[in-house]
């Protein structure tokens, strides 16, 4: 037998790997990457069911409930209640015209007449809720590990834990936060909305007719009275990409100066020791560094701002306290991506 | 727009997929992962050499993957990024391993399939010869001789030089010419 022949048997060798493996996996994977989001937002939500008011449930215009990869999520609550109170930004109308999709474990969501909503996807802890049209009222329970995801035409509304009402009209979808915070992506920029913040976004597609409407929608950025972080850090980046790092350690500064989420500050620091060693700071840079690992342990970021405090420290001539910055390095990770350079540091 | 949802998913090109997850999208993100998992846990265990470290190396390929999705510069050509991440977090867990073990995968299997006995040692004598190899031989080879990767994807994925793969692929051959008794 060839030597290519054998090759190919071995190419036929396949991993063990199948659905419900992958799936496994995928659910690490997002375990993974929300720990340092999670920590990002900052949200500690207790949202109470008491306060819900029950509303009229009749099943209007709704979609069919997808059954996805696992056990389904969403039931419609055919039950009529009697309507109670009038929920900020709820239709005014819905009391006797509106529609529950039940969200076990999660939550619910209550439709004004016409809204569509059905569930798009749910693959363990990730469920992504699809907003066709009209007014929706969620409803959603913080849980550590989960994410929700309301997609409306386009935008997408990454839900932690929250109260909101999502109304797509013809030409713009608003998102009104009742409590806690969401995070909004029309696709050309995210901004985080917390309680008692309304944004309105241009719907895709939509001709630019209204002037108001225009207005509205240029308020994505202006709706709030300061840029969000992501924002900021796209600036950052920006500036960092001319060249001018004058302005990017300026804005890093003034994220840092924020304090909105270990996570978000821990990367500041971060990026802003990259800056300042790239401007000569070297003693400024290993201090950033520090600070982005005190921020935030157990970060992605660690063994790079470990090795990079060492490296800064090292340029700026603090011979001792770089051995040492090395050292622990080693410790933390003999078999780190830095350690070779960590050891010649050590030595 | 995040436009992404499942039903389109089978439709679009990596590339649109990339710009999904760039602009933050998790269904994108999700279909990113569908589309290319099972090949990197395909390439990550035939270099393993066995399933003890496979869903970590999965994993942390994703991860790395949604942190730096931003500095991928041919979203056309994600699986073999994707490819390269997932051999350096391989080679990670090779060298925390200390040493490349092949010995047994897949045995089963082909004997499922009727692969016949003469065959299978010689598979069983080409895992243990590439288990004896230093890792640096190991890797170039797979990519280049099992995935069929080219030499310059292979140096890519590697971290080296283009030369330095061919020499490796060179050495590494010759190796296992020498331990298995193949034809030609």
């Amino acid at each position: 037998m060839s030597m290519d022949k054998l090759v190919d048997r071995l190419r036929e060798t396949e991993a063990p790997w199948d659905d419900v493996r992958e799936q496994r996996v995928f659910n690490r994977i997002q375990e993974k990457r929300r720990r340092p989001e999670s920590r990002r937002v900052g949200l500690k939500i207790g949202i109470g069911v008491g306060a819900a008011a029950a509303l009229v449930a009749v099943v209007i215009g709704l979609t069919s409930v997808q059954k996805t990869e696992q056990d389904v999520v969403a039931v419609v609550d055919d039950t009529q209640v009697a309507a109670k109170g009038n929920e900020p930004g709820a239709d005014p109308g819905a009391e006797h015209n509106s529609s529950v999709l039940a969200l076990p474990s999660v939550g619910q969501v209550t439709m004004s007449a016409g809204a569509r909503v059905s569930v798009s996807m749910q693959v363990d802890k990730l469920l992504v809720l699809e907003q066709a049209e009209g007014q929706a009222r969620y409803e959603i329970s913080h849980k550590e590990g989960r994410t929700v995801i309301v997609r409306a035409v386009g935008v997408e509304i990454t839900v932690v834990g929250t109260i909101f009402v999502v109304s797509i009209e013809d030409s713009r979808i608003q998102v009104q936060v009742e409590r806690g915070v969401v995070r909004v992506d029309d696709g050309n920029q995210r901004v985080d909305l917390e309680a008692g913040e309304k944004l309105t976004v241009k719907r895709p597609g939509a001709r630019e007719e209204k002037k108001d409407t225009t207005q509205e929608t240029e308020s994505i950025g202006t709706s709030r009275s300061r840029q969000s972080v992501d924002a900021l850090f796209k600036e950052v980046d920006k500036a960092r990409g001319s060249g001018d790092l004058d302005r990017a350690a300026r804005l890093l500064n003034k994220i840092i100066a924020r304090r909105e989420g270990k996570s978000s500050t821990a990367s500041a620091q971060f990026m802003l020791g990259k800056v300042e060693r790239a401007r000569g700071r070297h003693r400024v840079a290993a201090k950033a560094f520090r600070s982005c690992l005190k921020l935030s342990p157990k970060n992605p970021l660690d063994e790079d701002a470990l090795a990079e405090e060492a490296i800064s420290w090292m340029s700026a001539k603090q011979t001792e306290q770089a051995k040492s910055t090395a050292a622990a390095y080693l410790a933390a990770y003999p078999n780190g991506i830095h350690a070779s350079r960590m050891s010649r540091i050590v030595e | 727009m995040n436009v992404m949802n499942t039903s389109l998913a089978a439709t679009v090109d990596d590339a649109f997929v990339v710009k999904q997850v760039r602009e933050g999208s998790e269904v994108a993100f999700h279909v990113l992962y569908k589309r290319h998992a099972r090949y990197i846990a395909g390439v990550a265990y035939r270099i393993l050499g066995n399933d003890a470290d496979l869903d970590d190396v999965v994993q942390d390929t994703f991860v790395t993957a949604a942190r730096k999705i931003d500095q991928l510069k041919e979203p056309e050509h994600i699986r073999l990024w994707l490819t390269t991440i997932a051999v350096r977090h391989t080679q990670k867990r090779l060298k925390l391993r200390g040493r490349v073990k092949l010995m047994g995968i897949g045995s089963g299997e082909e004997a499922a399939r009727h692969v016949d006995s003469r065959t299978l040692k010689r598979l069983d004598d080409l895992r243990e010869a590439l288990s004896r190899m230093p890792e640096k031989l190991t890797t170039p080879w797979i990519l280049h001789r099992v995935e069929g990767m080219t030499i310059k994807e292979a140096a890519a994925a590697c971290g080296v030089s283009t030369a330095t793969v061919k020499r490796r692929l060179s050495s590494a051959e010759a190796k296992l010419r020498r331990k298995i008794d193949v034809d030609g």
